[in-house]
């Protein structure tokens, strides 16, 4: 389903990724496990297109479709979806208004009806059961004064309304408390459906305990070092990522 | 038309009265917006503002300059309150002025609504705000012609007095703010915006005056600026020794839409007692990229990303206005930014 042949990047000039191959089949979670600065939000930026980002080699494919030269936008409606690591406060746009403008984009692109006021705001209620999101913050600007819990929970729930084929989610645990993990994992959990594709990006074994990943791979400067099961997790929760690098400079 | 023609043409109304100067090229007021730029190819034959609104009656308007001057004969007074609608249509390609004169004596909303379709409007509005009252003001520049504006407002003690003012007409439009808080408690809350394109030119010049005590003041002026055009803003204030307790504060912001948009903003802070809470800001930049690749993500095409980003930008000035005015100024403003 999703892609990544060789890929490699760069931003002014420094290369990031570094040769990239992963293949994500429908159904599966792979989770990204690395150190800071090693290149894992990189990764999603360049999947869904962020213009800072050149791509120098290989290619990024969805049902063996080549994405790179596609605008962000497209790759959106072709059911590429980023849980964004820092979501953007959007100030004097209401949640709601951003919502259905999403939305309606996405149906249309698929070839379903725009949904009008009423349906949407349906849709969105039940969603946002989901994760457990307050219903005012829909009237509030995007983002725009919440808590780190709300903001995540927010992308949570746009993943539920947009319903991607592919699914990238980078660091969806950083700045939680366990309550707001517990619900941010159990949102991703019921989203997880025998059709989609999800890939996981994060530091912590901890979020990997809610949502158990059926691939883990750990990411050092630019590339996928070392595959693995589930336990691959738990051994770098135990062991850190030196062994990963130590074990790769004697490989 | 040349200022001396205008003179001539204000003269002629007031049979012969002495006129203060226009200003001049020189006059730093004027720094970005020239009086010669104002005038511009108007025809020097007088046209006619023409103020319809409920309530309004007719008086005589002392000549203090060409404003007055101009505006002899077609000056209303509205002791007022509740809601006051009033729009100042130019008629004929000339020079017009017209005068407002408002003693409110309750709660007032005031809308000002400028059409036409050529000319130059020089028209004064002069507001008084007395003790314990609240007066709201809506000010739209929606006229093809251009606009040399005046806004005189005193606050006295505990008055509040809130402004919307939006500029989005014709070459050149320039409006004079001039806001005195006279009395201990006086507030004024003042926002702009203004939406231009093509090469067109628009000047907030803001003075709020701290008089009094314990008063406190807020600017916020924005402007979308795209293609050639360029907004001005200048916002003056100045604290009286022995106005203790002021509170004043001063935000503008301009976003350019294009590589040769321009935007000049001049805070001017005149500080004569030490017991004062000031602050300025401006922040002239483009559209967040982050902002833009967020919308795109969520599949919304570029232009459908930059609209909104704009719209929030200007709808948050939409928002500072009173609740009954805000649904007219949201259409406004669909229609300013679709052209």
């Amino acid at each position: 389903m999703l892609e990544l042949v060789g890929l490699k990047a760069e931003i002014d000039g420094k290369p990031i990724l570094k040769g990239v191959d992963l293949v994500i089949r429908p159904g599966e979670v792979h989770a990204v496990m690395g150190p800071n600065a090693s290149g894992k939000s990189t990764l999603s930026k360049v999947i869904t297109g962020h213009p800072d980002y050149v791509v120098t080699g290989g290619d990024v494919r969805l049902d063996g479709v080549s994405l790179l030269e596609m605008a962000p936008e497209e790759r959106a409606r072709a059911g590429v979806f980023l849980s964004f690591q820092h979501p953007v406060e959007i100030p004097g746009v209401a949640t709601s208004v951003f919502l259905k403008a999403a939305v309606n984009a996405v149906r249309k692109a698929r070839g379903q009806d725009e949904l009008d006021a009423a349906a949407f705001l349906r849709l969105a209620r039940e969603k946002m059961k989901l994760v457990e999101m307050d219903k005012e913050l829909l009237h509030r600007s995007l983002n725009e004064g919440f808590s780190g819990g709300e903001k995540k929970r927010n992308e949570i729930l746009q993943m539920a309304l947009l319903e991607p084929r592919v699914a990238i989610l980078d660091e969806p645990d950083s700045g939680l408390d366990v309550d707001a993990l517990r619900i941010v994992a159990s949102g991703v959990e019921a989203l997880r459906t025998p059709e989609r594709a999800i890939l996981v990006i994060t530091h912590y074994q901890r979020l990997l305990d809610h949502l158990k990943p059926d691939f883990t791979h750990v990411f050092l400067d630019g590339r996928i070092v070392r595959s693995g099961g589930p336990e691959l997790a738990l051994e770098v929760e135990t062991r850190g990522y030196q062994w990963v690098r130590d074990a790769e400079a004697t490989a | 038309m040349t200022g001396e023609e205008l003179l001539g043409l204000a003269r002629d109304r007031t049979g012969g009265a002495t006129l203060a100067d226009l200003p001049a090229a020189r006059d730093e007021a004027h720094k970005y917006t020239p009086f010669a730029r104002l005038l511009g190819e108007v025809p020097a034959v007088a046209a006619t503002l023409r103020t319809t609104g409920e309530g309004l009656e007719s008086t005589e308007l002392p000549v203090r300059d060409a404003w007055s001057a101009l505006a002899h004969g077609a000056t209303v007074r509205t002791p007022a309150s509740g809601r006051v609608d009033v729009v100042h249509e130019l008629v004929g390609d000339g020079v017009a002025g017209g005068g407002l004169v408002v003693d409110a004596d309750g709660d007032l909303l005031l809308v000002e609504r400028f059409t036409g379709n050529a000319g130059l409007a020089l028209p004064c509005t002069t507001i008084r705000v007395p003790a314990g009252v609240t007066v709201e003001h809506v000010r739209v520049v929606d006229a093809d012609g251009r606009h040399a504006g005046r806004v005189t407002v005193e606050v006295e003690g505990g008055g509040r007095y809130r402004l919307v003012s939006v500029l989005a007409g014709g070459a050149v439009d320039r409006v004079e703010i001039d806001v005195r808080l006279s009395d201990a408690g006086a507030e004024a809350d003042l926002h702009g915006l203004v939406v231009l394109g093509g090469s067109q030119h628009a000047d907030h010049h803001v003075t709020v005056r701290h008089d009094a005590p314990s008063c406190t003041s807020r600017q916020e002026f924005r402007a979308l600026v795209s293609d050639r055009a360029r907004s001005v803003f200048t916002g003056r204030v100045v604290v009286r020794r022995g106005a203790d307790g002021t509170d004043a504060g001063q935000l503008h912001r301009a976003l350019l839409l294009s590589d040769t948009a321009v935007a000049n903003a001049r805070p001017q802070l005149e500080i004569h007692t030490d017991d004062v809470k000031a602050s300025h800001g401006t922040a002239v930049g483009t559209l967040d990229d982050e902002a833009l690749f967020y919308l795109r993500q969520r599949g919304l095409d570029a232009d459908q990303a930059r609209a909104l980003l704009v719209g929030a930008f200007a709808a948050e000035v939409v928002d500072a206005a009173p609740e009954a005015a805000r649904e007219e100024l949201r259409a406004d403003l669909q229609r300013w930014t679709n052209r």
